[in-house]
């Protein structure tokens, strides 16, 4: 294993600049979106679930089993990243991809002027709203948007958006715990 | 009792619901991707500030705040100050932008409270002045001023030749059942009446053994100027690594403040206070735990690096303010465990080091039936001398050295027999000396009875007494002079020294006594 800060530094970003070309090339812009939407998704299953990480990087695999185990795990994945993901586990480096992941979107960014913005809803948004938040966007990260669209209905009402590791939170339920702790800190009339 | 009206309530409400914020800010977001032994690794939060407080969304929303300890390059490392089995991998950890504060205010005194200020004791909630921050840096030179104010502890054997001032760091050291909490508790319950607020905090201990210190400070009326801030064994490493700041910040609110709850100053003058942080060397453990789990590297005895700041800034913060700034005082009482007298290990050297003395206990002492098992010998205050009051200084000034030349001469002595008059004059005298520092628990003395039986053994109205009466002898004649010549007492207050006066009728007092005085068969 790189034990070297700056071996891996330079490794992470190979990878993640090999990966945005790659599928740049073949794709274009819509399948670059895409392997970044894939990419968190994958980073999230791995942090859930350690057996499967234990077993990409298992000594007791062959490089190549291993390489074909991770194929095989991330079929519906683009090419391009499904053979990255069987490399790294080949190389006993899945846990390279958590930094692979912002670096990918550093690249993205300064490549393609694109900015994702994560959006969840209760309900779905109509033309109308999405220019707006668009807009509103925008201006405020200088870049064009792109919306990553959500539907929970956990969150009761209003919206939240994140982007670039941060998050705007208007959400309704967000609104009612803050009161809710309010109400509940505030000691007026209680015992002196 | 106040009137609860629709009214009030109604007002009530309305000044809550006008506080709720529904303005939006970005705030940064992370993901957690380990979690474990109290830790927490987060991705993201790439601007997290050091000691930021974190708001983490476990299962079913449950929040739970951590501490931001370790910002590394791909990650940020948090210890949990809550419930850490409600967080999993992948949960949504937000900033704060907030540092750890506690309540404070009037409001804590009488109160047991955990690290984060919440009331442990079923009394209700605390209606608190504000919060403070846990981390707060010490005031610097210029607002300080030497310690010049005696804290008196209603010890003997400590008030006369180990004498604290207010706004001393003071060590308590010794092996485990050498009597380390009774000095503290003692301490307190001699605070009564003396215009101080005391703060116990309790550190890796038992809850039974704080409940029942709680149970005795309430006995002697203590805890209505007493705050008790427990960390129990059961809590977790970072909980009880707070739990000494969290004390230090409520008892600064007081220093830092005047009595109208305003910032201290010439004309409103800062509070005094007195905190006990029991013990030390579990807080050391406590951060051990926590630094080992968040893979610093360990060092000597496999404590961080950083042990030592750790301790020196949380013992920095007790300072004697000057007078512009209200010449208020925080007077800590470290206390550390050693093992087996073993004072050169990491932990006690470094906490010696940065103390302004330190009471030390002997385990030898204690089971000889000497207590408080105080060693005169390597107990030193390096600062109090000038807080002690002129008539303690007068009588006390050349005890120590008495003391340690009468243990020398016993100690050879045990080899012969034959002694000369002036020999045997010593041993005799030291022996009773030694005698007269015995004091028992929750039985404090007033300074100026220290002085005067302190002065009865310096004048030889001990020398024939046998030692098994002395402090029989000690306790009589303190009763006497007090009911039957208070005026000696009194003169001794107004005049603080013993005058040529005063002496005179104490000397006769004294043998008016003795000639009453039954020894035992």
């Amino acid at each position: 294993m790189p034990s070297n800060r700056l071996v891996e530094k330079e490794k992470v970003a190979t990878y993640a600049s090999v990966l945005f070309y790659s599928v740049f090339e073949s794709g274009g812009r819509d399948a670059v979106l895409r392997v970044r939407d894939e990419i968190e998704q994958v980073v999230r299953i791995i942090r859930g679930n350690a057996t499967l990480i234990e077993a990409l990087c298992s000594l007791a695999y062959s490089p190549e089993q291993r390489n074909t185990m991770a194929r095989e795990t991330f079929t519906e994945c683009v090419s391009e990243f499904r053979d990255m993901l069987a490399l790294m586990a080949e190389r006993r480096e899945m846990d390279l991809l958590a930094q692979v992941e912002p670096v990918f979107v550093d690249v993205l960014q300064e490549k393609l002027h694109v900015t994702v913005v994560d959006v969840v809803t209760v309900v779905a948004l109509d033309n109308h709203l999405r220019d707006i938040i668009i807009k509103k966007a925008a201006s405020e990260l200088g870049t064009e948007i792109v919306l990553r669209e959500r539907i929970d209905k956990s969150i009761l009402g209003g919206i939240l958006m994140s982007a670039n590791g941060k998050r705007i939170d208007a959400s309704v339920f967000t609104q009612i715990e803050n009161a809710r702790t309010l109400l509940k800190k505030s000691s007026d009339g209680g015992e002196s | 009792m106040t009137e609860i009206t629709a009214k009030s309530i109604d007002a009530a409400l309305r000044k809550q619901l006008a506080q709720i914020e529904t303005s939006l800010e970005a705030r940064e977001v992370g993901v957690v991707t380990q979690v474990g032994d109290g830790i927490a690794r987060i991705d993201g939060l790439k601007g997290a500030m050091m000691g930021e407080l974190l708001e983490f969304t476990g299962e079913g929303g449950k929040t739970v705040f951590g501490l931001a300890q370790n910002l590394e390059e791909n990650e940020v490392g948090a210890v949990l100050l809550g419930d850490v089995t409600a967080i999993r991998e992948n949960d949504m950890v937000k900033t704060t932008g907030r540092v750890v504060e506690v309540p404070v205010g009037k409001g804590m005194l009488g109160r047991v409270v955990n690290p984060l200020g919440m009331p442990i004791d079923g009394k209700g909630p605390i209606t608190p002045e504000g919060y403070r921050p846990v981390e707060f840096k010490a005031p610097g030179v210029i607002s300080r001023k030497p310690v010049h104010q005696p804290m008196q502890t209603g010890i003997l054997a400590v008030d006369s030749m180990i004498p604290i001032g207010r706004g001393q760091r003071e060590l308590i050291i010794g092996d485990r059942q050498t009597g380390k909490t009774a000095i503290a508790v003692d301490a307190i319950i001699n605070q009564k009446g003396q215009d101080m607020i005391c703060i116990y905090v309790a550190i890796g201990q038992k809850a039974s053994t704080v409940a029942q210190i709680v149970e005795t400070l309430n006995r002697y009326g203590a805890m209505d100027y007493t705050i008790v801030v427990s960390a129990t064994a059961s809590d977790s490493a970072p909980v009880q690594y707070i739990a000494p700041m969290a004390g230090a910040a409520m008892g600064e609110y007081f220093m830092y403040n005047g009595e109208d709850g305003k910032p201290a100053s010439k004309e409103n003058p800062g509070r005094h206070v007195l905190i006990i942080y029991d013990d030390l060397s579990k807080q050391a453990v406590a951060y051990r735990q926590m630094s080992l789990t968040l893979h610093r590297p360990p060092g000597r005895e496999a404590y961080p690096g950083d042990v030592f700041y750790l301790h020196s800034r949380l013992l920095e913060r007790a300072v004697k303010m000057n007078d512009d700034n209200g010449a208020g005082s925080m007077t800590a009482l470290p206390i550390i465990e050693t093992q087996a007298g073993d004072v050169s290990a990491y932990i006690p050297t470094n906490v010696i080091s940065i103390t302004d003395g330190q009471i030390y206990l002997q385990t030898d002492l204690f089971y000889q039936g000497h207590r408080p098992a105080v060693d005169v010998g390597i107990s030193v205050s390096r600062v109090g001398g000038s807080a002690q009051i002129k008539a303690m200084k007068q009588v006390a000034g050349s005890l120590r050295l008495d003391l340690a030349s009468y243990r020398e001469l016993q100690a050879f002595t045990q080899f012969g027999s034959d002694l000369d008059k002036a020999t045997q004059r010593q041993l005799n005298r030291g022996a009773r000396m030694t005698e007269l520092l015995k004091q028992g628990r929750y039985n404090p003395m007033p300074v100026y009875d220290q002085a005067i039986a302190i002065y009865a053994g310096n004048q030889g109205f001990l020398d024939d007494i046998p030692v098994s009466d002395v402090v029989r002898f000690r306790t009589e004649m303190l009763e006497f002079i007090n009911t039957h010549k208070a005026g000696i007492v009194e003169q001794l207050r107004k005049e603080l020294k013993f005058t040529e006066s005063i002496e005179t009728e104490l000397k006769a007092a004294l043998a008016d006594f003795k000639a009453e005085f039954q020894v035992s068969k």
